[in-house]
């Protein structure tokens, strides 16, 4: 989510939330004289506070797996969620006087600093990645349909050189295929202008297949100025009836690029939520324990 | 030879349209660390529970005199029959500890708890703070309307009256006095160049007023509070020494004025019957007393009539002149008016002259300008307050020096525990 304007009413509500709960406590505890007791009247009311808050936060992980319920704006909910759940650490620290106490709120509180820091970065790559992706990745799927765009695209490779080259048939003696890596499943059993489209199909048989098929960072499709080359030289080696599938077979390996840049692009937008939520939910239950022997003890 | 068709249509029947009820990896992680952390946030606590510990609970580690019960929480936190809360009691405090009634008249009596904060680390339980005072004393009510102590009292550094030894009577001057009767100058014994027996030593502070009391000697609460009193025959003897008589080379004993006569009337029979040829020989003490003298001379012609004709003028010249020079001697002739010294100053409060004693005696009490006795040489709360505020570091909280608890009233605490019980 994007963190502009339309924020500006619930950062100002948050501000003004914040300078009242620090006043209240500067008030306080100069007034008290005594080490802070989260368990004091005031000491609770900021619990309570912070709890609630912490607690409409986790509600939006409720409100994402029931979308049809009208429970208000997503946006609204996301807003709410970034901007009270950032406020509610400050205000937990209120109620605990700014002390982690014994070992189970010591953990709450690291837990809570993890838990923040990792949202305020999950917030700031939400707001910068999904612009960087849109003018990187013009060819962005969704991110789930990858695997199978990407087995669509080997067919339709294969397509385009059978096309041009020749029919292809797939190897079936295993010892061929284990002998050739199992790059060169395919090879071409009918040669129409064999001479002619042979570079062609040595280049897509040993070289662009494996990279369509099994995309890797390493192999050297993956870098775009060597693709540029390889395919420049191609055009030289080929007639140019081919260009059009040499053209073809090109953008097909910048898709392949790009989908794996909006793999590793997708796992930084996304990463973060794998410490973020697994230990809010964790932060949550220990919290629970603690409202529940604190009342007790 | 075909190239590629890019179109909406193309890309959308690339779409596989189920693909979202088809585990994928990064939710399957999503869900699965969800599920895993806050399961091993409570396995970490059963693990620790089984072990039969609470610890983890804890607000903060405990003051140290607590710390030897360890983690058994229930030594202090006991649950009550069909009550959740194990809050800890006044019961379970007065288990261990005696803890004696601030004043019998006090219309409140607070928790234990509510002034002891305990599970702040390794801090004193004692220092409690100035809200809990306050909360009677910025108001003071008591059940039988008398008080002993001022009605209003705040802070130390806002709020705290004056020391009561240093305001004034309401039905005196406006200066606060001391009523001891007694001649003391400090100025004249504090001047350089002053003779004593040795020479002529300055006389220190300390010459005079030694160092602290035993505690043994001053109570629980008041050890090391007060320097030893001063008395003639430590801190005046050696200067001030009771001659009586020119002719006997001995000086009377400080005490009470018959025991002093009877010592006089029995040196002066000693004195004759070994000297009788003094019978009848001009006086020369006469010769000492003022023309106004009341008793005329009369002619001694006995050992007998010399003694007590003698004792008559020396024992006259010694209450007049040697004892009327501290003391106030009553018209009830001869009767020395009681000094009426104070043995404290602070009644309410104590202090500690040690913990003071890197700063020097003067720079609190002005006793190298005063001559009168009256003067209250009681450094006054504005000079306390030069350190004692929270922006000096000196402690100002009203437990410096004040207790809440009564401990002349206190009673010998009956012990809750055996070792084993508190090693085990």
């Amino acid at each position: 989510m994007r963190i502009d304007r339309t924020h500006q009413s619930w950062a100002v509500a948050s501000g003004v939330a914040l300078a009242l709960a620090a006043a209240g406590y500067v008030a306080a505890t100069a007034s008290s004289g005594r080490p802070w007791s989260g368990g004091s009247a005031i000491g609770l009311a900021y619990g309570i506070s912070g709890f609630a808050m912490m607690v409409f936060a986790a509600l939006l992980a409720g409100r994402k797996k029931v979308p049809v319920w009208r429970i208000g704006r997503a946006q609204t909910w996301m807003r709410g969620h970034l901007w009270l759940g950032l406020l509610s650490f400050p205000i937990i620290l209120f109620h605990a006087g700014f002390a982690f106490g014994g070992s189970l709120t010591r953990v709450m509180m690291w837990i809570f600093v993890v838990v923040i820091l990792s949202g305020i970065a999950g917030a700031a790559l939400q707001h910068f990645l999904p612009r960087l992706m849109f003018a990187r990745v013009p060819m962005e799927t969704i991110y789930e349909q990858i695997p199978h765009v990407r087995a669509q695209l080997l067919i339709e490779a294969d397509g385009i050189v059978s096309d041009a080259c020749g029919g292809m048939a797939v190897i079936t003696d295993p010892a061929a295929e284990r002998a050739t890596g199992g790059a060169s499943k395919l090879q071409s059993s009918v040669r129409v202008d064999a001479e002619e489209s042979a570079p062609l199909r040595e280049f897509y048989l040993a070289e662009m297949r494996p990279f369509v098929a099994e995309p890797d960072s390493a192999h050297p499709l993956a870098d775009r100025q060597h693709g540029d080359q390889v395919f420049a030289r191609l055009r030289t080696l080929l007639p140019s009836g081919f260009h059009t599938a040499v053209s073809a077979l090109e953008n097909i390996c910048e898709e392949e690029r790009q989908l794996s840049r909006q793999q590793k692009m997708h796992a930084w937008l996304h990463g973060w939520l794998l410490t973020h939520i697994p230990l809010s939910f964790a932060l949550l239950v220990l919290a629970i324990i603690h409202i529940v022997t604190a009342l007790r003890y | 030879m075909g190239g590629r068709t890019r179109t909406a249509k193309a890309l959308a029947q690339r779409i596989d349209l189920n693909y979202f009820k088809r585990p994928h990896p990064f939710r399957r992680w999503k869900l699965g660390l969800s599920i895993a952390v806050p399961a091993a946030a409570l396995l970490w606590l059963a693990g620790i529970a089984a072990g039969g510990s609470r610890a983890p609970y804890s607000s903060g580690p405990a003051s140290s005199a607590h710390q030897v019960f360890g983690d058994k929480c229930e030594r202090c936190h006991v649950t009550q029959a069909r009550a959740f809360r194990a809050h800890v009691t006044d019961n379970m405090c007065v288990s261990c500890h005696d803890a004696p009634q601030h004043k019998s008249n006090q219309t409140f009596t607070p928790a234990c708890a509510s002034c002891h904060l305990e599970h702040r680390g390794a801090i004193r339980l004692a220092t409690t703070s100035n809200r809990e005072c306050e909360q009677c004393h910025l108001d003071l009510k008591t059940t039988t309307g008398r008080r002993t102590v001022a009605q209003v009292v705040g802070s130390f550094e806002d709020g705290h009256p004056e020391f009561a030894a240093l305001r004034p009577a309401a039905d005196a001057s406006a200066k606060a006095v001391d009523r001891a009767v007694l001649k003391f100058n400090h100025e004249i014994h504090m001047k350089p160049g002053l003779r004593v027996p040795a020479g002529t030593a300055p006389l220190e502070c300390s010459t005079c007023h030694e160092q602290m009391l035993p505690a043994a000697t001053l109570g629980r609460t008041r050890a090391r509070e007060m320097p030893v009193p001063v008395t003639y025959a430590k801190n005046c003897a050696s200067c001030h020494r009771l001659y009586f008589d020119p002719l006997i080379d001995a000086v009377v004993p400080h005490d009470a004025p018959e025991k002093v006569h009877a010592v006089v009337v029995r040196m002066l029979r000693e004195f004759i019957t070994a000297n009788p040829g003094q019978i009848g020989k001009p006086d020369p003490v006469r010769g000492r007393i003022p023309v106004n003298f009341p008793e005329p001379m009369q002619r001694v012609r006995n050992a007998a009539e010399w003694v007590d004709a003698r004792t008559a003028t020396v024992e006259r010249l010694l209450w007049s002149k040697t004892c009327a020079e501290c003391h106030t001697i009553s018209a009830a002739f001869p009767r020395v008016v009681s000094t009426n010294m104070r043995s404290g100053w602070m009644p309410h409060a104590r202090f500690d002259h040690q913990a003071h004693q890197m700063a020097s005696c003067v720079s609190c009490h002005a006793a190298q300008t005063s001559r009168d006795t009256a003067d209250v040489l009681m450094p006054s709360i504005a000079t306390c307050q030069q350190c004692h505020k929270p922006t000096r570091g000196a402690e100002s909280r009203c437990f410096e020096c004040h207790e809440y608890h009564d401990w002349k009233t206190a009673k010998p605490a009956k012990p809750g525990f055996d070792l084993q019980q508190l090693t085990n």
